[in-house]
């Protein structure tokens, strides 16, 4: 259940969406060297999809993009971290 | 990290370029070491403040980087500063467009 009005917003994404999203976001925020092309590709995807989604499917009132986007990212980690992308330590 | 460099560039010769770029290497190898370091410790963190702090950080060391960049390049014209400059502040943007998607 949404507690926020951010997570209102976005609280019931489809899960192949999220998951798409969440490889985006894994191969830019993580990427380990910065200068490959295929980071900045992934950064590009990210926001454009972003961006399409804010504008065709968050109804109205919306949330600042920037709540949008940093709620996406949050559930974004959340995939990948139970996904287990993440190795341990 | 900027200690070492800052003691270092005191007794750079003026007349050569070796030397100069054999600094300015070091201390962008040191940067992106650190960034890695900053990879590794954001992927597991669960709270996002946490996560736009070290950006933040990031961000910083970046700023650092290129101050120190730029004096390198004042003492050293015409030794081409500024390929090293332009990575650095490349580096630096993409570490300040993690800290504000993440604050």
């Amino acid at each position: 259940m949404s507690t926020t009005p951010r997570d209102a917003q976005i609280d019931v994404p489809p899960q192949e969406l999220i998951a798409g999203l969440a490889k985006l976001y894994d191969t830019f925020a993580h990427a380990l060297d910065p200068d490959a092309p295929e980071r900045d590709e992934a950064e590009r995807a990210f926001s454009r999809e972003l961006c399409a989604w804010y504008d065709n499917s968050v109804p109205d009132p919306k949330p600042s993009f920037h709540e949008f986007r940093k709620g996406v990212i949050d559930r974004c980690r959340r995939h990948l971290i139970a996904t287990s992308k993440f190795p341990t330590v | 990290m900027f200690a070492d460099f800052d003691r270092r560039l005191q007794g750079l010769p003026q007349d050569l370029c070796a030397p100069f770029h054999d600094e300015a290497r070091q201390l962008e190898t040191e940067l992106m070491m650190l960034y890695r370091a900053t990879v590794l410790c954001v992927r597991r963190e669960p709270e996002m403040d946490r996560v736009a702090a070290r950006w933040g950080e990031m961000v910083q060391l970046c700023e650092g980087s290129l101050t120190r960049l730029q004096k390198l390049s004042e003492r050293h014209p015409d030794c081409g500063a500024d390929i090293y400059y332009d990575r650095v502040l490349e580096l630096r943007s993409k570490c300040q467009r993690l800290h504000e998607m993440h604050k």
